[in-house]
């Protein structure tokens, strides 16, 4: 899976502190994901949220 | 003799880009092939784009990416100052500041991307950007080519496909056509009967097909097609060259023709000339057999109120190639769509799916038979080239690919049944997503993602297949062998933010870095590099 997008509308200030992470997936077998933090606190993606693009 | 202490003929290509004048036109592809070969060698230009400053940008990009210019951000850290993603939307801002011209002479700023006569659609500006990379390796091969030792050794070339297209053109009705304007002279009829189009490099032939009147390829807009040497031996038995023939190097000649193209260019080709760019900021002064001075004489000019008329094409000189009909766009079908994904399991040894079926729509959504059979295009020509880049490359690593439209790909790690999806052009970010990337990339000073606007769907595939490639034995080595020594925050910094999130991520980033077109080796450390080249793509 490659790099999730930069959501829009993120200001300068918060595109400095936007980074990656990687959060395990909580069903075993199945491969975890990275995650958008801002600050070091999880950002959620709205296109990211969808039911079907996990 | 050949002599490799000699400059590579790249960096005259290079300064030959340079030396061009960006030439504001109206004028459409047909007008432009009809003007004398000395004014389109010394121009740079792009059918109906007039904005001559839009032009410059685009010749300077393009000298950059061939000169491989480098350039340092704030903590002074080297990266490649240009390539073709970031040459496209450079492109496409200016073009939308200084309004260029809209096809028809549209209002809207709505961009169609399929649309090959909006200068700023991504198949236009692929296009240009394209045409004239190939142009410029086209010509240096052509120019080392004819140096006298491999003329000597190498005589000939064979016209062959590089990269398969939807609606290829009929090459074998044209090589005839342009065989018979010289009585075949230089080309082989035994070899044609064999189904094989070759002729020796210094034949008319060459010239005749090209649509721009180059001795050297490409031969026409995204044709994928390309020329392999063929060997002294061959051509001897072809009977085009004897064994005490001794070819004369065609570059003087070329470049004498191209001053001659000049002589018949008088006053009322001049008048043309003028007209067409009478509300362009230009002052032509041409001379013949001297050197094309176009000389602006003020900023560009935003919009015109209104096109130049359209004028009539002026009669074709005798060296531009015969006529053909235009190729059909046919409808696809259910039938084609098979078609297409059997040659693909056939060249690629892998089943192939168009829709998710039991995999779930996590893995993509299906699409239309002509995005499907344009899709296996795209992912099978990448797949080629990295085939011929890497030939010990592992040639069965995936089981099913899915032809389907998924967000950011999808691949199985050591999947028993390995499956994968990938991004396509429906799925593939649009600019602005890139221009946040961007943004963010400055500020922190390295890639958000390998993935690059233009080529989104080609560089996801890459790193779909890095992922395909890790076996568990193949991660463990890269934990050996790279991670431990250098670290996860060294990919952060020199891969990619996404490639720090885990190991399986670093791997797969770093292999679509490393195959990418351009990449220079060395620029990561030896482990990296024989890691990915020597253990992965099993190099010698």
């Amino acid at each position: 899976m490659g790099a999730p997008s930069i959501p829009p509308q993120l200001t300068d200030e918060e595109l400095k502190l936007l980074t990656l992470g990687y959060a395990p997936d909580p069903d075993p077998g199945i491969e975890g994901e990275a995650v958008l933090l801002l600050d070091g606190k999880p950002l959620k993606d709205p296109e990211e949220a969808r039911p079907d693009a996990k | 003799m050949l002599s490799l202490s000699q400059p590579h003929p790249l960096h005259d290509i290079v300064a030959s880009i340079d030396a061009k004048t960006p030439l504001g036109s109206a004028m459409r592809t047909a007008e432009w092939q009809a003007m004398p070969a000395a004014l389109r060698e010394a121009a740079f230009f792009s059918a109906s784009v007039e904005s001559t400053r839009w032009l410059a940008r685009a010749q300077q990009g393009i000298s950059e990416i061939i000169a491989r210019a480098r350039a340092s951000n704030e903590k002074g850290e080297q990266f490649w100052k240009m390539d073709r993603a970031k040459l496209m939307a450079d492109l496409r801002q200016l073009g939308q500041e200084i309004g260029v011209p809209r096809p028809g002479g549209r209002k809207d700023d709505k961009i169609r991307e399929t649309d090959i006569t909006d200068p700023l659609s991504i198949s236009r500006l692929r296009l240009i950007i394209e045409t004239q990379l190939e142009t410029a390796y086209g010509k240096a091969d052509w120019l080392t080519g004819m140096d006298p030792d491999i003329l000597e050794a190498f005589p000939g070339w064979e016209l062959v496909r590089l990269s398969d297209r939807m609606v290829p053109r009929d090459w074998p009705a044209r090589w005839k056509a342009a065989a018979d304007l010289i009585n075949w002279e230089g080309v082989s009829r035994e070899a044609f009967t064999q189904g094989r189009l070759i002729a020796l490099k210094t034949s008319q032939i060459w010239k005749l097909l090209s649509r721009f009147g180059n001795p050297h390829a490409p031969l026409d807009f995204n044709s994928g097609m390309g020329m392999d040497d063929v060997d002294r031996a061959e051509c001897e038995e072809l009977g085009i060259i004897g064994p005490d023939d001794v070819l004369t190097p065609n570059v003087k000649s070329h470049q004498e023709e191209i001053k001659a193209s000049l002589k018949g260019f008088e006053a009322k080709h001049e008048a043309l000339l003028r007209k067409l760019m009478a509300k362009r900021p230009v002052d032509v002064q041409i001379q013949p057999q001297k050197q094309i001075q176009v000389k602006l004489r003020t900023p560009d000019l935003v919009k015109p109120a209104k096109l130049p008329p359209p004028v009539k094409t002026p009669p074709l000189p005798a060296s531009t190639p015969p006529s053909l009909p235009a190729a059909k766009v046919a409808r696809v079908t259910v039938a084609d769509l098979q078609k297409a994904g059997d040659a693909f399991t056939q060249e690629f040894s892998c089943k192939v799916q168009f829709t998710a079926g039991a995999m779930g729509r996590r893995w993509g959504a299906k699409m239309s038979n002509a995005e499907s059979v344009a899709h296996l295009t795209t992912v099978g020509a990448e797949w080629r080239r990295l085939r011929a880049a890497f030939p010990q490359m592992p040639t069965r690593p995936l089981h099913t690919f899915l032809c389907i439209a998924s967000k950011r790909g999808r691949a199985h790690l050591d999947g028993p049944v390995a499956h994968m999806s990938t991004k396509s052009a429906s799925t593939a970010w649009p600019l602005s997503s890139h221009e946040r990337n961007d943004r963010w990339e400055k500020l922190h000073g390295h890639p958000w993602g390998t993935e690059r606007w233009g080529s989104q769907v080609e560089d996801n595939f890459r790193h779909e297949m890095g992922h395909t490639l890790s076996t568990p034995q193949v991660m463990e080595e890269f934990r050996k062998k790279c991670l431990r020594p250098l670290g996860i925050s060294w990919f952060r910094q020199n891969v990619s933010e996404y490639a720090h999130t885990k190991p399986a991520e670093a791997l797969a980033e770093t292999f679509g870095v490393c195959t990418r077109i351009g990449y220079v080796r060395g620029t990561y450390p030896q482990i990296i590099e024989d890691f990915i080249f020597k253990f992965l793509l099993q190099e010698a």
